[in-house]
């Protein structure tokens, strides 16, 4: 699709975007704790991938790339004054308003009303739980737990070395565990 | 191995990414050590919920409203370019920002260079100058010394002087012979015979100096107040032996009225001042005695030299007047008092 794209095929472009915008969009939503916020790096993350695709050398799976490109705009944008300013408002949980409860889509959709409702629940305390990490340990957590990648992809994504990325879930998962653990 | 060793690689045992020895280490680790197996079934609980939590999908419009952002951008790319490559010269907004940057820190450092210069102040080591319109007394630099309070001699600070300078005032201190001893001419039957004298001293032609008007003789009334400014009487260059004379004829004559020093060098200065076509302001005196108090001239500067060297022959000054000013000054406005030297 991507040697498509370069050779100029636009609707190659759509593709790709249809394949990896799921894995892309969920990442941005447990790194910000938003649903809007994620809808707008998510749309940043693909204009960069759209005006860089030309540039990709296929040194690595695409998958990483992408990882990659998201994973540090999302940490820009956890560093960034406006979103720092709307977590200490407290506006940044998620579904708040009436009107986006349509626009949050959860994969199943096959539970009861009470367990749709006490998956969001469940789902707003672990992304406030999450929420409390540094960002580097949020990553590997993430990236591990959300995004079910191996120690070595997280390592090419991150950069980091392998038996860092050990010692680092190990303390992200022991620092979630007093908070979570009772929502199993 | 310890706990401490093991826990670190509790997390790695639970993704099964640890090396077969490792993991049989740790393994048999966890069959004897209740706490580290504790610690386990934590991390896998955390786990577990974590990889439970269902994927949230982008909304359902996502690539549509992908392709009109494209769109947006890629339209304001080409304005851009537009406005910076008029003539296909390609300048990045980058460059062109840093240039624009550059062009104004060097603006303003070099304008607040200038505004520095402009503002710094004259030392103090400069001569006593005053600006132009100031009230004789007031714009006084110079502290005299006060024969009544015996105050010091004292500088004042030196204001900050103005760009061009027209004037300066000076003062001098002429030292008055003390009490009892300040009339020399004893037996004088009138102050009109004293005058009379020096009128036949000066001759009635005015040598103008090259930028003075030749101006006609008349006859001073010396012993008055006031002379019109205009008035230029007695003769440019004077002679001192001609004064000198005119002294000793007249403290030969035990005829002469009683005059006092300050009132004699009153007089020879009013001669001194229409030499140099100069100007005599005012004559200040003491309301008890009549005598005079202080003398107010004004003199043009490029006669200053002769004019102080005269006054050296006159009288003696309390402290030595200025040789040079830094300044370029047209006249020079001197305030000259009379003080008794309690010396004598």
């Amino acid at each position: 699709m991507i040697r498509a794209f370069c050779g100029g095929d636009k609707h190659a472009f759509d593709d790709l975007v249809k394949k990896h915008q799921d894995k892309a969009f969920n990442l941005c939503y447990w790194f910000l704790g938003d649903y809007h916020e994620a809808n707008d790096i998510c749309q940043e993350i693909f204009i960069k991938v759209y005006q860089s695709l030309h540039r990709f050398r296929f040194e690595s799976a695409f998958s990483t790339w992408l990882y990659r490109v998201t994973v540090n705009r999302c940490k820009n944008r956890v560093d960034s004054l406006e979103y720092r300013y709307k977590k200490w408002m407290g506006r940044l949980d998620g579904v708040k308003e009436p009107h986006d409860q349509d626009a949050f889509e959860l994969a199943d959709q096959s539970d009861s009303p009470l367990r749709e409702l006490e998956n969001k629940e469940q789902n707003r305390l672990i992304r406030k739980a999450i929420n409390t990490l540094p960002t580097d340990k949020k990553t590997v957590v993430l990236l591990r737990d959300i995004e079910g990648l191996s120690y070595e992809e997280i390592g090419r994504v991150t950069g980091l070395k392998v038996g860092t990325i050990k010692s680092k879930l190990f303390r992200a998962r022991l620092a979630l565990r007093k908070k979570i653990i009772g929502l199993g | 191995m310890k706990c401490a060793d093991i826990e670190k690689h509790l997390s790695a045992y639970i993704d099964d990414e640890l090396d077969a020895p490792i993991r049989l280490q740790v393994a048999n680790h966890l069959s004897e050590c209740r706490h580290c197996s504790e610690i386990l079934e934590s991390l896998e609980g955390v786990a577990s919920i974590m990889g439970a939590q269902t994927t949230v999908h982008a909304p359902a419009d996502f690539l549509d409203k992908l392709h009109e952002r494209i769109q947006t951008e890629s339209s304001l790319k080409k304005f851009f370019r537009r406005l910076f490559v008029p003539f296909k010269i390609k300048i990045p907004l980058e460059f062109a920002t840093t240039a624009a940057l550059c062009f104004l820190i060097f603006f303003v450092v070099n304008t607040s260079q200038q505004i520095k210069e402009v503002s710094l102040p004259v030392s103090k080591s400069a001569p006593v100058e005053s600006a132009e319109k100031r009230a004789p007394k007031t714009d006084t630099e110079l502290l005299i010394k006060d024969e009544a309070k015996s105050e010091p001699v004292m500088y004042k600070a030196m204001p900050q002087p103005a760009p061009v300078r027209r004037k300066v005032t000076i003062e001098l201190v002429f030292l008055m012979p003390p009490k009892g001893l300040d009339h020399f001419r004893r037996g004088a039957s009138s102050e009109m015979e004293v005058a009379a004298e020096y009128d036949k001293q000066v001759v009635p032609v005015v040598k103008s100096k090259q930028h003075h008007e030749p101006s006609q003789l008349k006859a001073l009334p010396l012993s008055s107040g006031n002379v019109p400014a205009d008035t230029a009487v007695g003769r440019y260059g004077s002679e001192p032996e001609k004064m000198r004379l005119s002294e000793e004829t007249i403290l030969k004559k035990e005829s002469l009225a009683t005059v006092s020093f300050a009132e004699d060098i009153v007089t020879r200065v009013k001669v001194l001042v229409a030499q140099v076509d100069g100007i005599i302001l005012s004559v200040d005196d003491d309301d008890q005695t009549g005598s005079p108090r202080s003398l107010q001239v004004e003199i043009p500067a490029s006669v200053y030299e002769y004019f102080i060297q005269q006054l050296h022959q006159i009288a003696d000054f309390q402290t030595p007047p200025f040789e040079k000013f830094s300044t370029n000054p047209e006249t020079i406005r001197m305030i000259i008092r009379f003080v008794r030297d309690s010396a004598q």
